[in-house]
């Protein structure tokens, strides 16, 4: 009887050589990153990863040797990881992001924050069509007022609309940080709790507009009406627009679990997941202007009409960015 | 190599290669211990901020103090929000905790983790993690006067987010299910020697493919990892024993094996054995078990 050919051993003989060599290139990565591989390596790894791929599939129909294949299993898994894991291009990945991926994922979330600027406007139009000293003391958390109650003084409510003009920079600025940070935060969060089939976005966007509307209608009824709305506008109209695009996000995700359409229901909600955290990261930056615009220009600009001017121009531009711009759609 | 009977939750994803690959689903203890090392990194990290803070804003009014005191607040805003997403990115998906238990995030379908899902995954944790942290530690601000009852709803609606992970098969947190992600472990199997290579010294053992039919790969592959874990040692002669006296007696082999020959013969059978079965593969025909009853 002549001597038995192992085919899988010739395999494993052949073949051997580059999957040592892949595994100490991914040790290596894992270990150091990719970025300490010598140029030719980093040239090497897909071909490698490639060879080891098709090795698997390979030994799995030839094969029975246990170890080589948990190990084949184990080095693609690996490689996989090495290969197809984030790749941070910071340059053309910011550039992008303003020009295509940010209005792009605002779009796909059209329909929530479409409903959260509705809830918003609804919560200010019932605050300000309600409004009684009452109902204003029964609505507002002692926190939110700083003193702005309907037993203060109109000269008073006056003095906070202009306050902060003697300012030093540094004070501004520090004020700018607090706000950027503090309602930055509250956008994640009405973001994530979207999560929660979105009622508690609902309740948080309609709950602030009626807040809103119950300071604007207790200066109302002091004739100090249109000096509030040029009081808060100006950054308002960046500050509100994030909150409802953190809102609108949040709530797209609640849709995509209630309402799946033609994917699959945890597709559906990874597909709408990553396209919300785009519209959250970009609603930060918006956060972040409305932070510089209140800190800086509310303190030191105290003209009405300039200040309605500004939050004019603050209106068109981001509708202008976000609403009619049509870039060309690319199908993944 | 890892005992085949530790049970491990698998999910099988397809790489762009169109190669399904099974990876083992991080346990939920492991990716807690995870989370506490991250947590306490952060930690120790704010510690520091807040150190530097009381060094460098003494007096709290000067201008240098009040910029010291914007860029710590922009510190951590940053280490709230960007720890995890910086090393998810930096550090193909894994944290220094996941790194230190062996985790990875992976797309849950296989492909590239994109940054968008990376970003998804650690936004939920507001949800998930800061929002239950408040609710336990000062649950009036977040719930106000609100009546008992509705605080107890509420806290049992976030509880069942942060359980999330084991109400799925996957193992998923909420952020998981937003980015359409998985953590899974790194599975590290080394390459052992190839038994089929040794050939046994001396005579050559010959085996009939009649007597070669009676095991399956089960058996096949149960035998190579006693030979790889036991074959060099002199005090598991006995099991070697019990195996050789076993196949000897399935396969009605006629003559006795001494005990110093138990090892080359089993190996021999191994190799004969793992020959004919593979042979009997490409023809299509995957023997999975034994026969029943003994060779006569």
């Amino acid at each position: 009887m002549e001597e038995v050919r192992l085919r899988s051993s010739d395999f494993r003989r052949e073949r051997v050589t580059q999957w040592v060599e892949l595994e100490s290139l991914v040790d290596r990565i894992e270990k150091k990153g990719l970025s300490s591989l010598p140029s030719r390596s980093i040239q090497r790894l897909p071909a490698l990863y490639r060879a080891a791929v098709s090795s698997l599939s390979v030994a799995r129909s030839i094969s029975l040797d246990r170890n080589m294949l948990e190990y084949l299993e184990s080095l693609v898994a690996r490689a996989f990881v090495c290969v197809y894991g984030v790749k941070p291009r910071t340059g053309g990945t910011i550039r992008e992001f303003f020009s295509r991926s940010f209005p792009a994922a605002v779009r796909h979330c059209g329909a929530g924050i479409i409903a959260s600027l509705g809830l918003l406007l609804a919560g200010i139009v019932v605050g300000l069509a309600t409004y009684s000293p009452v109902n204003y003391d029964t609505i507002m958390p002692d926190g939110m007022s700083q003193g702005r109650t309907p037993l203060s003084s109109t000269e008073d409510l006056r003095e906070i609309l202009y306050s902060g003009s003697g300012s030093s920079d540094s004070e501004l600025g520090l004020f700018s940080t607090f706000l950027f940070t503090h309602n930055a935060q509250i956008g994640f969060f009405a973001f994530a709790i979207g999560f929660a089939l979105g009622l508690p976005t609902i309740i948080i966007l309609f709950y602030n507009g009626l807040l809103l509307g119950a300071m604007a209608g207790l200066y109302a009824s002091r004739g100090l009406g249109a000096e509030f709305w040029a009081w808060v506008l100006p950054h308002g109209v960046t500050e509100l627009l994030a909150v409802c695009l953190c809102g609108g996000a949040g709530l797209q995700i609640a849709l995509a679990i209630v309402r799946p359409g033609r994917h699959r229901r945890l597709d559906n909600l990874a597909r709408s997941g990553r396209q919300a955290a785009l519209v959250v990261l970009g609603a930060a930056l918006l956060f972040l202007a409305a932070g510089l615009i209140e800190g800086y220009f509310r303190q030191l600009v105290q003209d009405v009409p300039t200040r309605f001017i500004v939050a004019g121009a603050t209106f068109l531009f981001w509708t202008a960015y976000l609403g009619l711009r049509r870039p060309r759609e690319r199908r993944p | 190599m890892r005992v085949a009977l530790v049970k491990k939750r698998i999910h099988t994803i397809t790489t762009p290669e169109g190669l399904p690959l099974s990876v083992a689903v991080a346990e939920p203890g492991s990716r807690a211990i995870a989370f506490m090392v991250d947590s306490f990194l952060m930690l120790i990290g704010l510690i520091l901020v807040g150190v530097c803070y009381d060094l460098c804003t003494g007096d709290g009014l000067s201008s240098a103090s009040v910029t010291v005191d914007i860029a710590l607040r922009l510190v951590v805003f940053v280490i709230i929000n960007g720890y995890f997403a910086f090393f998810e990115i930096y550090w193909r998906g894994a944290t220094p905790g996941k790194r230190m238990l062996g985790l990875r995030v992976i797309a849950r379908h296989g492909g590239p983790l994109t940054t968008r899902a990376v970003f998804a995954r650690n936004l939920m944790r507001w949800l998930e993690f800061y929002l239950p942290l408040r609710i336990l530690f000062f649950p009036q601000s977040f719930f106000g006067h609100s009546p008992g009852w509705a605080v107890f709803l509420g806290s049992v609606w976030v509880l069942i987010f942060v359980c999330m992970p084991l109400l799925n098969r996957d193992r998923a947190r909420c952020g998981d299910l937003v980015a359409g992600t998985m953590v899974v472990e790194k599975p590290v199997t080394r390459l052992l020697s190839d038994l089929a290579k040794k050939t046994p010294m001396g005579s050559e053992i010959y085996f009939t493919e009649k007597q070669l039919d009676m095991y399956g790969i089960q058996e096949l592959q149960v035998l190579e990892d006693v030979l790889r874990r036991h074959a060099r040692k002199k005090e598991r002669r006995p099991l070697l024993r019990v195996v050789c006296d076993k196949i000897t007696n399935k396969i009605a082999w006629k003559e006795a094996v001494p005990d110093e020959e138990i090892v080359p013969f089993l190996k021999a059978f191994y190799r004969a054995q793992r020959a004919r079965l593979e042979q009997r593969l490409l023809m299509g025909e995957r023997r999975e078990k034994k026969r029943r009853g003994t060779l006569r």
